[in-house]
C-alpha cells in the first residue's frame, strides 16, 4: 500500500453501479462443495496452493447450496444423481453459474452411447455457462472456466435493465 | 492346494460338487449343483483343510438361451490358497439360489449388486434391494437382453441435438 498511503486527500471515486456491482460479485464467486467423480480431485487441486483458486476469490467453498454461487458439476453424473443435482441446483439462490466440468458432464463422454446410467449432458437437467472440456480438465482449464464466469459477470447490467439476469 | 486339488479333495466328502474344469485361457473352476450350493459354501468355510473363510466376489454371467452362472471367489487366510466356484442355473426370467450371506457376510452387498445388475434372486436374503441403480429402475442392466430406457424421470435418454 506504499504508494497509495496519502496520496490522496479527502476524495470522492465516481464509477457506474453496474460495474461496482458486477466487480464486486465476480471478486466474491462462492463454488459449492460438490464433486461427483475423477473430475472432483483436479477441482480439488485447483482449490489447493498451487493453482489457488483464491486468487480469483473463489476459493471459499461453501459447505450447502444456499451460500453458493457456482455450482461445478465436476464428475460423471449417473441418472440416480441427476435428480439430486437438480434439487441442489434449486436451492442456491439467485444470481447463480453452472461449469460443466469435463466430458461426462458436457455430453456423456465415454459412457455416451454404451452406459446405461449416464446423463448425457448435464445441460438436460440444469442450464450451464461454461463449458470446460477435458477428461479431466488440467487445473489451469477449470481457472479459465472460472474466469469466463467472471467475464460474463461482467457483462450483466442489473440496475439499468430492471433486475434481469442475463444467462 | 490348487483348484484341482481342491476339487479332488472334496469330491467324496460333500454331496454336489458337480465337477471340475479348466479352460485353456484364465482360472479354473470347481462346478457346484444349486442345490446343494449353500451346504457346500459352509463346508467350503468350516472344513479344517480348506478354511475358505473370505468370499472375495460374487458375480453374474448370462449365456443366452443356455445358462445362470452365479461365480464365487474365495480365498482362505489360514492357508493363504484361492478357488473360484461356479453355480449353474437353468436360463429362465426368474433364476434364484440360495443366499450365503449367513456364510460370508461380505456376500450380502455383492448379491444384491447380482441381483441389481444381472437379476438372479437369492433365497433368504435380508435385503434383496438394489443397491447400485435407483430402487425404481426398470429392468436389469447387465442382461444380454437388457433394453436401454428411453428416460429416467423425466430426463431424455439421449440429446436431439448435437452440442
Amino acid at each position: 500500500m506504499g504508494l497509495l498511503e496519502h496520496s490522496f486527500k479527502d476524495n470522492i471515486v465516481t464509477t457506474k453501479v453496474d460495474w461496482l456491482l458486477n466487480w464486486s460479485r465476480k471478486s466474491s464467486i462462492w463454488p459449492m462443495t460438490f464433486g461427483l467423480a475423477c473430475c472432483a480431485i483436479e477441482m480439488m487441486a485447483v482449490g489447493a496452493p498451487k493453482y489457488d483458486m483464491d486468487r480469483f476469490g473463489a476459493g471459499a467453498f461453501r459447505a450447502t447450496p444456499r451460500q453458493a454461487d457456482l455450482m461445478i458439476v465436476a464428475g460423471t453424473v449417473t441418472f440416480k444423481m441427476a435428480p439430486r443435482v437438480k434439487r441442489l441446483y434449486e436451492q442456491m439462490p439467485d444470481p447463480k453459474y453452472v461449469i460443466a466440468m469435463g466430458a461426462c458432464v458436457i455430453a456423456g463422454g465415454p459412457y455416451c452411447k454404451y452406459g446405461y446410467h449416464v446423463v448425457n449432458g448435464v445441460d438436460l437437467i440444469v442450464p450451464v455457462d461454461v463449458y470446460v472440456p477435458g477428461c479431466p480438465p488440467r487445473p489451469e482449464a477449470l481457472l479459465e472456466g472460472v474466469m469466463r464466469i467472471q467475464d460474463k459477470i461482467m457483462k450483466e447490467r442489473v440496475i439499468t435493465h430492471s433486475g434481469v439476469q442475463a444467462s | 492346494m490348487n483348484t484341482k486339488e481342491i476339487f479332488e479333495d472334496i469330491q467324496g466328502r460333500v454331496s454336489g460338487v458337480a465337477g471340475y474344469e479348466e479352460p485353456e485361457v484364465g482360472d479354473a473352476w470347481i462346478q457346484v449343483d444349486p442345490d446343494h450350493w449353500h451346504s457346500v459354501a459352509r463346508f467350503l468355510r468350516d472344513d479344517d483343510k480348506l478354511r475358505f473363510d473370505m468370499c472375495l466376489l460374487v458375480t453374474g454371467l448370462d449365456y443366452p438361451d443356455e445358462k445362470w452362472v452365479v461365480v464365487y471367489h474365495l480365498h482362505s487366510q489360514p492357508h493363504n490358497q484361492r478357488t473360484i466356484i461356479k453355480v449353474d442355473l437353468p436360463h429362465d426370467d426368474e433364476p434364484s439360489l440360495d443366499s450365503v450371506h449367513d456364510v460370508w457376510p461380505a456376500a450380502n452387498w455383492h448379491e444384491r449388486e447380482t441381483l441389481d445388475l444381472m437379476g438372479i434372486q437369492f433365497r433368504g436374503h435380508p435385503n434383496p434391494t438394489r443397491i447400485l441403480c435407483p430402487d425404481d429402475w426398470v429392468g436389469y442392466p447387465l442382461r444380454k437382453d437388457y433394453e436401454f430406457p428411453t428416460e429416467y424421470r423425466g430426463i431424455p435418454y439421449e440429446r436431439n441435438e448435437k452440442i
